[in-house]
């Protein structure tokens, strides 16, 4: 691993500008100062990575990836704005540049240093979310990422001695921090702890970077087809019942990792470029969504003027061909009909619509009907344009990133897709939507509730520490009499020798033995 | 100079500084000036040790042969040399939050702190150039005396009974089964010089191996292992800058760098490897969990940093008693590691209790507002402490896992896992209280803002700097790591780096 290290760390890591600017931006008391030094860093990182004419570290499908991360920062700084968040931001930005150097690592070690980093300043953004909740589902985020990265460790370790476990090591960490079933209940706990600010960020880095290093490390394990079908469906029934819109989000974040994780079990190489160009296109609408409804959710649920029509686009990119959703998902599609799992392609698609309708078009008809005297910032509306831009920048120009990606454009997937998307928006735009009755926290038992186990076990451990101590002390306590009692003997004992009249004697001739024993040994 | 009089130096030199600090006490300014020179002059002389240490040339210098065998002898080695360069580097970085945090809290008879902090450090030098079990004995044994004004320095009822504490356990585990070991050692072997490769293989059965292994293990109490850790939470009562040198500089280092010494240079790697560590391997893991366990039930948050020492330091002894040259290497990068990182966070407690009068976990909710950098150095030590990348301390939590594995333990690789977890679960809350819980929050007794009953003291710049030097030399550690372990890998017979 030195070795491996040597060869990563031999150069300043790509993103660097980030996680300086970070460091600065957490330690500057002005938020001002700390909002500039963030765009300066940002503007830094994306002109060392791809304007300094110097051999491009990265492949194009992850330097499309890395873009879409800087996108996130931005958006994030601009949102973050209006809202005053420092220590999110802060986080966030550390975050970014550690997200984009783990795309750039080249050994496992690498990678394992820089999620290490993204899982740090994961959990600083969800505590950063100030409620005890959040502090809590912080921690408990924190705990469960280290747990993954020390399986990591492991993995490496035990590979440096040849042994086979290492791969399930490795495999078992990814799929934690990829929020895989059942331990995709942190991401639901922690995303919906975290401020709205704090959301953003999250779900871009630490999922997307699992997966782009399941892709490269474990393509083509067939169990993860299943495992991905499983999770893409198990976590979009919630999204249906769900009320509370950045809880509903999460799950379908989950559903979506749940499609790319499906399209990594494939393995065939238009299907990794179809789960990498989905991994872009979901960094860009996802954060979009936890946009429009922290926007929303800052202003107690009362719809700001001029949010609205970011809320259509918002919802329009999770699925509409030409924009940011759409690439990735249709490649996927065409890769499991071409290995002849045309079924599998039919449950992505109604995955696909079903988030459409429920993250996307339910909230817009819903959530919108009482207006606030409220008008959104330019910033927000700035982060906002930012983030549509880049959609439709992806879903138009992304099919020059791979030479697979036009196959979403024939006519098959289209229409597939436009059919779906019909179906959904009839549901929703009629009273049948009424059939799924929202509340909130619904099918939270589906959210296993990880976090919470790991508290208990925490206190577990406390309690267990209490009584270690407690007999510590004891056998402490009966030592020390021990001590004192045989303290009093030998003083009592010297005591009676000296008064006994005898005590100088011997003690002059132990002591004159002694002389002569060391003199004759010498 | 020649390497032996730079050894002279470094011993000697610590010892002048404690007269000379001795001497110019009637003027703090003066006195304290030169504490940093000669801790300055410190760096330099185990500087110039470490540039020029040249293996093949390195010759021993003797003292006194007091038996045949039984000699009082330096020699500089690499493992000795890595401990003496974590003791002076740290040295005059906690001499500057010493002047910052003494100054602060008004503290009397700091002419006594600084000489005797002087003497501690020369002891740690003679114990780091020891070139024998008898010359590491001495000046083990000058440690323990010269320490104890320091930990007993308030002079309040408790304070006097922690230090009686402290100096009991270590004279009682070093006059009994350390000496006795000792001697045993030298009856079985009829020397006791540090010989690369061990001088006990085949003098003594494998079964008296483990039961010598295990006195030596007890004897250095310095070590604290389990059950016999007391000393180490009891002397808490020192000011902060002394549990700083306690856990960090030179004490408890001392301790385990006794252990690496005796495993290498007496009993030989591979002897331990075969078998003779394995009851030992089981102890120190236990200790490792179960100091941790008992960690996360501490209040106060120094008697909590004392007990994470017991569990980080247990996993020193673990990488002994593993006994690969790989398991050897992590326990080095281990001490310096854990050093850096722990030194960091008892500066922040110290730093917290100076701004704040806070002492308790209980009590610090909202405080980082007020100490962000503070509080950001504070999280970069605990991390480290417990492993985590992009930190020092993940270096020897990565090795003891290859070294566990490469001898199949894996209940040991179980337990180092659930030991970072643990760690993390102990030291981050400090943080997380500090910062993002409100004043108030879960505190029943907390007293409404400004109503302390003395006024909230500023936080002195020389108390706020080393801090945060010991948290940047987390990360430069780091990077670090291989270059130390290359140097020492001569000395342990490690040949690729993993």
């Amino acid at each position: 691993m030195t070795e491996a290290l040597a060869l990563d760390l031999a150069q300043l890591p790509p993103g660097w500008p980030l996680l300086l600017a970070g460091l600065l931006a957490g330690l500057c008391r002005l938020p001002i100062a700390a909002r500039n030094i963030g765009y300066l860093g940002m503007l830094a990182s994306l002109w060392l990575m791809f304007m300094t004419g110097a051999p491009a570290v990265l492949q194009p499908l992850d330097a499309a990836l890395a873009i879409a991360f800087h996108l996130v920062a931005g958006a994030g700084l601009m949102f973050a704005a209006a809202h005053e968040d420092r220590m999110a931001v802060a986080a966030g930005l550390v975050a970014t540049g550690a997200a984009c150097a783990a795309l750039a690592s080249r050994s496992l070690g690498g990678l394992m240093i820089w999620t290490e980093v993204i899982a740090i300043a994961s959990a600083l953004i969800v505590m950063a979310g100030g409620t005890p909740a959040a502090v809590r589902a912080g921690l408990a985020y924190l705990l469960l990422q280290v747990l993954a990265g020390v399986l990591l460790l492991i993995g490496i370790a035990l590979d440096s001695n040849g042994t086979v476990t290492a791969g399930a090591f490795v495999l078992l960490a990814l799929l934690i921090k990829a929020a895989a079933p059942p331990v995709h209940g942190w991401l639901i706990h922690a995303y919906a702890a975290a401020s709205p600010t704090g959301s953003l960020f999250l779900s871009a880095f630490a999922t997307k970077v699992a997966v782009i290093a399941l892709a490269r490390l474990f393509p083509g394990e067939p169990a993860l087809i299943w495992l991905g079908l499983f999770m893409a469906v198990m976590a979009v029934i919630p999204t249906l019942f769900e009320s509370d819109w950045r809880r509903l989000l999460t799950w379908a974040v989950v559903s979506q990792l749940g499609v790319m994780i499906a399209g990594i079990g494939l393995g065939t190489p238009e299907a990794l470029d179809g789960v990498r160009l989905l991994a872009i296109g979901h960094v860009i609408y996802a954060t979009l969504l936890f946009l429009v409804a922290g926007a929303l959710e800052a202003r107690g649920g009362k719809a700001p003027a001029g949010l609205r029509p970011f809320a259509l686009l918002a919802a329009l990119t999770i699925g509409l061909p030409g924009l940011a959703g759409y690439l990735g998902k249709a490649v996927i599609g065409e890769a499991l009909i071409h290995a002849g799992l045309g079924w599998a392609d039919i449950v992505i698609v109604i995955v696909g619509a079903v988030v459409f309708a429920t993250a996307g078009l339910r909230p817009l008809i819903e959530k919108f009907g009482t207006p606030g005297d409220d008008r959104i910032t330019s910033r927000e509306g700035a982060a906002a344009l930012l983030l549509t831009l880049a959609g439709l920048a992806l879903g138009s120009f992304g099919g020059a990133l791979s030479p697979h990606a036009e196959i979403a454009f024939h006519a098959t997937p289209l229409i597939v897709q436009g059919i779906a998307l019909a179906v959904a928006a009839l549901v929703m735009l009629t009273p049948l939507r009424r059939i799924f009755r929202q509340r909130p926290g619904a099918f939270a038992a589906l959210a296993v509730p990880l976090p919470s186990w790991v508290i208990a076990a925490v206190d577990g451990f406390g309690r267990l520490g209490a009584l270690l101590d407690r007999i510590g002390e004891t056998a402490g306590g009966f030592l020390g009499g021990g001590g004192r009692l045989v303290g009093q003997a030998a003083v009592g004992l010297a005591r009676y020798v000296s008064v006994g009249g005898v005590g100088d004697g011997v003690l002059w001739t132990l002591t004159v033995l002694t002389i002569v024993l060391i003199v004759s040994f010498g | 100079m020649s390497p032996h009089d730079l050894m002279l130096t470094a011993i000697l030199l610590p010892l002048a500084t404690a007269l000379l600090i001795a001497l110019t006490g009637r003027s703090p300014n003066i006195r304290e000036a030169v504490t940093l020179a000669g801790a300055a002059g410190l760096a330099v002389t185990v500087y110039e040790l470490i540039a020029g240490f040249d293996a093949a040339t390195a010759q021993p210098l003797v003292i006194a042969e007091i038996l045949p065998g039984f000699a009082l002898m330096l020699r500089a080695e690499p493992i000795g040399l890595v401990f003496a360069g974590v003791a002076a580097g740290l040295w005059g970085l906690n001499s500057l939050y010493s002047i910052g945090y003494m100054r602060a809290e008004h503290a009397p008879r700091q002419t006594r702190f600084y000489a005797c902090f002087a003497l501690a450090l020369s002891a740690a030098m003679a114990i780091a150039m020891a070139g024998t079990l008898a010359t590491l004995f001495v000046a083990y044994e000058v440690l323990t005396l010269v320490t104890y004004p320091l930990v007993v320095h308030w002079q309040t009822e408790g304070a006097i009974a922690g230090a009686r504490r402290y100096l009991a356990y270590l004279l009682a585990t070093s006059l009994v089964p350390f000496l006795g070991a000792i001697l045993w050692t030298w009856i079985a072997a009829g020397t006791l010089d540090f010989t690369p490769g061990g001088i006990l293989d085949g003098k003594l059965g494998d079964g008296l191996l483990t039961v010598l292994l295990l006195l030596f293990a007890y004897g250095v109490g310095k070590a604290a292992l389990m059950p016999l850790h007391g000393w180490l939470p009891a002397a808490m009562v020192a000011p902060t800058p002394v549990s700083a040198l306690l856990h960090a500089v030179a004490v408890v280092k001392a301790g385990v760098f006794t252990l690496l010494k005796i495993a290498v240079y007496i009993f030989g790697i591979d002897v331990i490897g075969r078998g003779v560590g394995d009851v030992l391997i089981v102890i120190a893991a236990a200790s490792v969990i179960a100091a941790s366990v008992i960690a996360m039930t501490k209040d106060d948050l120094k008697a909590r940093l004392a007990y994470s020492t017991v569990a980080q330091l247990a996993m020193v002894t673990l990488a002994v008693a593993i006994g690969s040259p790989l398991a050897i290497g992590a326990g080095i990068l281990q001490l310096v590691m854990h050093a850096w990182g722990k030194i960091t966070l008892f500066f922040g407690a110290g730093a917290i209790q100076i701004a704040t009068h806070k002492k308790k976990l209980s009590e610090i909710s909202g405080i980082g507002v007020k100490l962000p950098l503070l509080m950001a150095s504070f999280l970069v030590g605990s991390l480290s402490v417990a492993g985590l990348p992009p930190f020092g301390g993940m270096w020897p939590k990565f090795l003891l896992l290859e070294a566990a594995s490469a001898r199949d333990l894996y209940l040991l690789v179980g337990c180092l896992g659930l030991s970072t977890l643990l760690t993390l679960g102990y030291l981050v809350p400090i943080f997380v209280t500090a910062v993002f819980r409100k004043p108030g929050e879960d505190d029943p007794h907390a007293l409404p803002e400004g109503d302390h009953g003395h006024g909230d003291g500023p936080l002195p710049l020389l108390a706020l700097i080393p801090p945060v030097v010991t948290a940047a030399g987390c990360v430069v550690l780091f990077v670090a790591a291989p270059a130390i372990l290359r140097f020492v890998a001569p000395a342990i017979g490690l040949g690729a780096l993993p």
